[in-house]
């Protein structure tokens, strides 16, 4: 279902009332997509809070925040000027550190120090924010006032937190789940919110790339870092030998928990980690130097080869052996060694030794991992390409590696979204039995919105953005056309989406030489998503304003692109929605052609299975930002004559599915356009949205229907009394699921509890309403 | 005199005009001579301030005359007028002169920024045109705003309201301005142009008594009129289209403002417009102009600028002027402003970062370290390097374009004051999930409002049968129902056979049949009822009959009768009402007269729907129905009449 159905409110108050009602305090760990996403979360729990307060609900204590990263918490006044993410995290470090601030505390003045971390030592440990639900920006507020850094008053605050809301990789992606998410109790509930893409995200976090440039930078780091430790010999040789002593002793202990250096951590799966001591041919700084020198020099020599090489990482490892003797375990450590030697050296602006730290995680993760993982080296970035630019994949082709501890560890895990169609690709891709699987319909009391599907332009040639024809000036041209017709037809906001950037900014160069767009400036603004993503906000904001002041506009921008995710094009922001073809990834990437050969092997899924259902998902994800609500409606063209075939169309989720008759699954512009008028012409007329009794409840309501649930549950009972158990309890019957007639269209909901739930737990979960 | 627009000083002469004899009407603005004879055809009507001479006739002459000459010799030969009068003809003409001097003395001797002198004919400078060196474009330059609204309805003629030439020149250029857009709305309202001509040119009512009142359909053509044409949306080199006469191809330019000369030089035409936008979308070339114009000549800085590498890139950003490079030409000013193409991932120009977070696209993507993954080649943003500064120029154009929309194109980085954050809760906010609101009445303050709601109460039984029970009432209906689904017509018992009018008696004598009294009774009654129903059925259906439609100029009639009762109605009332407070004409005493005048004028419209309907039976129509058609006229006619009466005896 569209956003804007109350999904995130319903798991929330579901939830907590759970929680609340228990005594054992479980925490709730929700993970959302993008920080818009996230903000907006935070602020429902707000107003949950709130709701539940005016209620006399008795909340005392409750907390809830959500984490985002230094850079969009920083309040520090030169370091909070930093665009990059990365910058500001080492400037951070250099300025709360624990050396920094030993020294900087020993002797005023000699270090430079952020006063607002500083600050935070004056708060009670546990208590430095008072209780209550903050959003982001509450709390870059609050720390305003205080003077306190937020984004260290959160992390220290995530033990005591009774709701944390963050986005998926905090506990995904291992390079920061350790640090961050490491303390979650086992108790805690998980959901994974807008999930449709987790496998994804998943696949990257555990993927790794090196680069030619990258290596010469890794290589210079080595250098600096010799001639650091050179220096540290002749001051302070005992550091290096009391570093060398830990790690005798055991790499755990030298890497005692510091949430200072969360940006240069282990990244592999903390189960892989190693639990003893580091080999020692390693130990001695100058000998992991000279260690990391011979592995970036083999890299590169590997790099000169100008033909496609694709091995396992047992090959990799026995191919380095041979060359260069590194063997598998001292490579395992690389990035463990590398931190601790860092952290010894008391390096500053660890950002300039970011390709050292890719380098030596990409060792750690050649050596710790074998199966279901593959090394790629591309010599040219295209077939085409004459100029070699060699990248070396290290890819993880298993989603389910990442994810298996997140279900290892948690007892319960939700996994929802609005477009995640068909239901069983996820078990089966991310490996996992889920308990209950639930897809809940939406009730609509008018047809709020128009998919089409435009197979040919109005001289009749069938368009579409497979490769062959895509860049074909009848194709482009008959594209171009339905983008003019739509500016004139549609009010206010157009968005418009395409497969790829490639595609898009050729497009764009050939629709401006057509003179396409000088017709479409005629009717409305023209904005283009740009590879910068302030500049793209900025013509976002720029969009907007001009659906607003009705001067209307359109967007272009590309799908699984930065905008397609997290933008919602709601109401006037966006009327009509079109996608351009069908947003396949580029099947040419050996990537994606080992990951569907693994898929193939090892999940029996078909290639094509799981491309189309690939790109649909994308697909729906674009045309369902024009929706939110049930009072908003639009329209959705799909400009591509695949999309006719009924394959296609059935990974769809049913909500937008079943709204495709046979009549709007194979049109020409002309006749679509008239349609879209039509349309267009019906929807405005005025309507009684009141949706009571059909999709928004009174209490009589749905007590009426809880009675009358029970009635059935217990004639059930009686019938089963000595038949099963508890089976029946797990069913699921929230007040969303049969308020539809039965063919409305379902969205998809999946519960999955791994672990042991008790029943009573289970039946409260089920029924909230009971408190 | 005529400023204040009263009627009052509307003056009539008895005038003969080429010999027939007529009335000269002379307004404060306006001199008009109507015939007294009806069908005689000639009439005139003449604005006054568009008189140039006058010239009379000697004193003690057979005829007492005058000729009036006016601009532009319009009508031809001017009026002479005869006035006709034998015992005030010498004193109406000196009336009618004393009312002429002040026009004739202003058109003798027009004022400088006159009100009549039309659209300033454009008097440019057009410097020689075209560098003769340059081989692809000559720039021109004509230094009039080719795109300035021409002045509208430019027309000199009838300018009421200036009568009094030395008015402040702010005041006339106002009075010039208002009776423009009167003039528009006239136009514009078929139904209020024939009011106007019947009531003000009639000399019924004043202009500004017609006007007042109708303000708001003033401003709102005042509004429209004001609405100017916003910047072209177009890309501005999308514009001019060089390449088109060069390689043959089109290539979606319109080529405004471009003049080819067969086989010679292309012309420019640059308008102060053009070239206002061509800064706006490039401001190095103003930073250029203000530098060096003084120092070379506008035409040369034109077209030395379309000439340049700097105007290549600016046009087609960089795509097509990669390859021609070495056979560009160098240009030692605008070669200075040439810069790289902003093609690079992050755009050269600063960001403000002050982004609404739900629109921040950056905080997502710097919300958990770098990717350290590469995306396929076709994923990679930016990589069609040459797209990139076009890219960038859509945004830029659109974003300018959306700053003229707001009129502050001046300030490239002025954003409207908004909010800093945003409001949270309304962006989770679903409207659709809102309960059904309270439907939100306004209480009346009634005095006893209890007492009243207990009467309401004990005003007595309602419904249909009153003092009934539901369940009494049901039981009729059932009743009903049963007997009409089981009544059959029983027509045998009702209506008898027909006995003949005589039988045959025992003795073979005809005789009246006894039951033929009965007979005849009983058909005598069928007869009458069937006459009843007949009579009801012809009914019924007369008054859902289409009536033949009203003859076009009975209509005709019947419409301007209504139209002008409501216009005096309106007159009348809004004399009678308290004025609003600010509001024109708002003495008593002025108001006073108005309403007497205006009843007056209502007196007259029973008459005149009587002529009406003397008209409509001439010609055959029926006149119950233009009288009732006419009768919510005559109404309201009434009622303002009868209040009038009310209104004079009290005030007597």
């Amino acid at each position: 279902m569209p956003s804007g159905t109350g999904k995130t409110v319903s798991l929330l108050s579901l939830i907590v009332s759970y929680m609340q009602f228990y005594p054992n305090k479980r925490k709730l760990i929700y993970c959302s997509r993008t920080v818009p996403e996230i903000e907006k979360a935070l602020a429902e729990l707000k107003r949950l809070m709130e709701y539940r307060a005016e209620m006399g609900a008795d909340d005392e204590g409750f907390r809830g925040l959500g984490l985002t990263s230094r850079r969009n918490l920083c309040l520090h006044p030169e370091v909070s000027k930093e665009k990059k993410g990365k910058v500001v995290d080492s400037r951070c470090r250099d300025l709360t550190s624990a050396f920094a601030c030993e020294k900087g505390r020993a002797n005023p003045g000699s270090v430079p120090l952020c006063s607002y971390h500083e600050e935070l030592n004056n708060y009670e440990t546990g208590n430095l924010i008072p209780a209550g639900v903050y959003t982001i920006d509450d709390v870059k507020k609050y720390g305003q006032e205080k003077g306190v850094c937020p984004y260290f008053t959160i992390r220290r605050m995530l033990p005591f937190m009774d709701v944390v809301i963050y986005s998926f990789h905090y506990l995904l992606d291992p390079k920061v789940a350790e640090q961050v998410s490491a303390e979650m109790s086992k108790e805690s509930i998980v959901v994974f919110d807008e999930a449709h893409n987790i496998d994804n995200v998943c696949i990257e976090s555990l993927s790794i790339d090196l680069t030619r440039p990258m290596l010469d930078s890794a290589a210079r780091s080595v250098n600096k870092i010799s001639d650091k430790i050179e220096e540290i010999k002749q001051t302070d040789s005992q550091k290096l030998e009391d570093e060398y002593k830990k790690l005798v002793e055991g790499l755990q202990e030298a890497n005692e928990h510091r949430e200072d250096e969360d940006m240069m951590v282990s990244p592999v799966l903390s189960k892989d980690m190693l639990d003893e001591a580091v080999p020692g041919n390693i130990r001695k700084a100058e000998h992991f130097i000279a260690f990391l020198k011979r592995f970036i020099e083999y890299l590169k020599t590997r790099m000169r080869v100008l033909h496609v090489v694709a091995e396992t990482p047992t090959s990799f490892l026995a191919h380095l052996k041979e060359i260069t003797y590194i063997e598998k375990r001292p490579l395992k450590f690389a990035a463990e060694r590398l931190t601790s030697l860092v952290r010894t050296l008391e390096l500053t602006n660890i950002d300039e030794h970011y390709s050292l730290q890719k380098v030596a995680s990409f060792g750690t993760l050649v050596a710790t991992y074998e199966k279901g993982f593959l090394l790629i080296l591309e010599p040219y970035e295209t077939e085409h390409a004459t100029v070699p630019n060699p990248i070396f994949h290290f890819t993880c082709l298993d989603p389910s590696l990442a994810i298996a501890p997140v279900f290892e560890r948690f007892s319960s895990v939700v996994i929802t979204s609005g477009t995640i169609s068909p239901l069983d690709m996820y078990p089966k891709i991310l490996q996992f039995q889920p308990v209950t699987e639930q897809s809940y319909p939406m009730t609509l009391t008018r047809n709020a919105f128009l998919p089409m599907v435009i197979t040919r332009g109005s001289d009749q040639v069938p368009i579409s953005s497979r490769f062959e024809v895509r860049n074909d000036p009848a194709v482009v041209r008959n594209f171009g056309s339905i983008l003019i017709d739509m500016a004139k037809t549609v009010p206010d906001g157009v968005v418009a989406f395409f497969p790829s950037y490639l595609y898009m900014e050729s497009i764009v160069s050939a629709w401006y030489d057509m003179g396409i767009l000088s017709e479409v400036w005629k009717h409305k603004l023209l904005f283009v998503e740009t590879p910068d993503a302030m500049e793209t906000s900025i013509a976002l904001r720029n969009y907007r304003e001009a659906c607003n002041n009705g001067r209307g506009a359109v967007m272009l921008s590309v799908a699984r692109g930065k905008v397609s995710e997290g933008i919602d094009f709601d109401h006037n922001y966006g009327r009509a929605v079109i996608m351009f073809g069908i947003p396949y990834q580029y099947t040419e990437s050996r990537i994606l052609k080992a990951r569907l050969e693994f898929l193939r092997d090892n999940h029996r899924i078909r290639e094509n299975d799981y491309l189309t259902f690939d790109a649909m998902r994308h697909a729906a994800q674009c045309v369902g930002r024009v929706l939110r609500g049930k009072t908003d409606w639009g329209l959705m063209v799909f400009a591509d004559k695949r999309f006719a075939r009924t394959d296609k169309r059935a990974k769809l989720p049913k909500w937008i599915n079943s709204y495709i008759t046979e009549a709007h699954s194979n049109l020409s512009t002309d006749v679509a356009i008239s349609l879209a008028k039509k349309f267009i012409r019906q929807i405005s007329q005025p309507f009684d949205h009141t949706q009571t009794g059909i999709s928004l409840w009174t209490l009589e309501d749905i007590e009426r229907r809880q009675a009358q649930d029970k009635e059935d549950a217990e004639r059930a009972d009686r019938e089963l009394k000595d038949a099963m158990g508890r089976n029946h309890l797990s069913m699921r019957n929230g007040n969303g699921e049969e308020n539809g007639d039965g063919d409305m269209d379902p969205d998809v909901y999946m519960d999955d509890f791994e672990g042991v739930i008790d029943e009573a737990e289970l039946a409260a979960m089920d029924m909230p309403m009971d408190m | 005199m005529a400023s204040a627009g009263e009627g009052s000083d509307i003056r009539r002469f008895d005038v003969d005009f080429k010999k027939v004899p007529g009335t000269l009407t002379v307004t404060g603005t306006h001199i008009a001579w109507v015939p007294k004879q009806k069908e005689a055809m000639d009439r005139q009507n003449q604005a006054m301030n568009r008189a140039i001479n006058m010239l009379a006739s000697k004193a003690g002459s057979k005829s007492v005359s005058l000729k009036i000459l006016f601009k532009d010799d319009i009508p031809s030969g001017g009026l002479l007028l005869v006035f006709s009068n034998p015992s005030t003809r010498e004193n109406d003409r000196k009336a009618v002169q004393d009312i002429l001097i002040p026009f004739v003395a202003a058109n003798k001797n027009p004022p400088t920024g006159g009100t009549s002198s039309g659209p300033a004919t454009p008097s440019a400078t057009v410097p020689a045109a075209a560098v003769p060196s340059t081989n692809a474009a000559a720039a021109v330059m004509s230094a009039n705003a080719k795109g300035k609204r021409k002045a509208e309805g430019s027309s000199p003629s009838a300018t009421p309201g200036v009568s009094t030439p030395n008015l402040p020149p702010a005041v006339r250029a106002g009075r010039e301005k208002q009776y423009k857009l009167r003039q528009k709305v006239l136009k514009k309202n078929p139904t209020l142009r024939m009011l106007h001509r019947e009531l003000v040119l009639g000399k019924q009512i004043t202009e500004e008594e017609f006007w007042d009142g109708r303000e708001a359909l003033i401003q709102a053509e005042e509004m429209a009129y004001a609405q100017k044409p916003g910047r072209a949306s177009r890309l501005l080199d999308d514009r001019f289209d060089l390449d088109a006469g060069r390689k043959g191809k089109s290539t979606g330019g319109t080529g405004v403002g471009i003049k080819t000369a067969e086989n010679g030089p292309v012309i420019l035409k640059l308008s102060k417009e053009l070239t206002r936008e061509i800064f706006e979308e490039f401001p190095v070339v103003q930073d250029a102009y203000a530098r060096y114009v003084p120092g070379i000549s506008e035409t040369e800085f034109w077209s030395r600028y379309f000439t340049s590498q700097l105007w290549e890139r600016h046009r087609a950003s960089v795509r097509k002027s990669a390859v021609d490079e070495s056979s560009r030409k160098k240009d030692d000013i605008f070669d200075q402003y040439l810069e790289e193409p902003d093609w690079n991932i992050q755009p050269r120009q600063a960001q403000p970062d002050d982004v609404e977070r739900y629109l921040d696209l950056a905080a997502t993507e710097e919300d958990h370290g770098e990717s350290i993954t590469v995306r396929d080649v076709t994923m990679q943003a930016g990589r069609e390097r040459s797209a990139l500064p076009l890219i960038r120029r859509f945004n830029d154009h659109s974003k300018k374009l959306l700053r003229a929309l707001l009129g502050s194109v001046s300030d490239p980085f002025f954003f409207p004051i908004r909010r800093r954050g945003i409001d949270l809760y309304n962006e989770i906010d679903l409207e659709d999930l809102h309960g059904p609101a309270k439907e939100t009445t306004i209480t009346l303050d009634v005095q006893n409002a209890a007492d009243m709601a207990d009467k309401q109460g004990n005003e007595g039984p309602t419904g249909v049968l009153p003092g009934r029970s539901e369940e009494e009432l049901r039981s009729i209906a059932s009743e009903s129902t049963s007997k009409l689904s089981t009544f059959t017509p029983d027509f045998s018992s009702v209506c008898l056979p027909n006995p003949g009018t005589t039988q045959i008696d025992a003795d073979g004598n005809p005789e009246p049949h006894p039951a033929h009294k009965a007979f005849a009774v009983q058909r005598d009654a069928q007869a009458a009822a069937l006459l009843v129903v007949k009579d009801l059925h012809t009914r019924a259906n007369a008054e859902t009959a289409v009536n033949a439609p009203i003859p076009d100029e009975i209509f005709e009639q019947m419409r301007s009768c209504h139209n002008a009762a409501t216009e005096f109605l309106r007159q009348y009332w809004s004399a009678i009402l308290p004025s609003q407070p600010g509001a024109l004409n708002s003495s008593a005493s002025a108001k006073e007269s108005k309403a007497v005048k205006m009843a007056g004028y209502l007196k007259n419209t029973n008459a005149k729907v009587e002529a009406i309907v003397q008209s409509g039976m001439i010609m055959g129509f029926d006149p119950e129905r233009i009288r009732k058609s006419m009768a919510p006229t005559i109404a309201a006619v009434d009622v303002a009449l009868a209040r009038e009466a009310k209104r004079t005896t009290q005030a007597a």
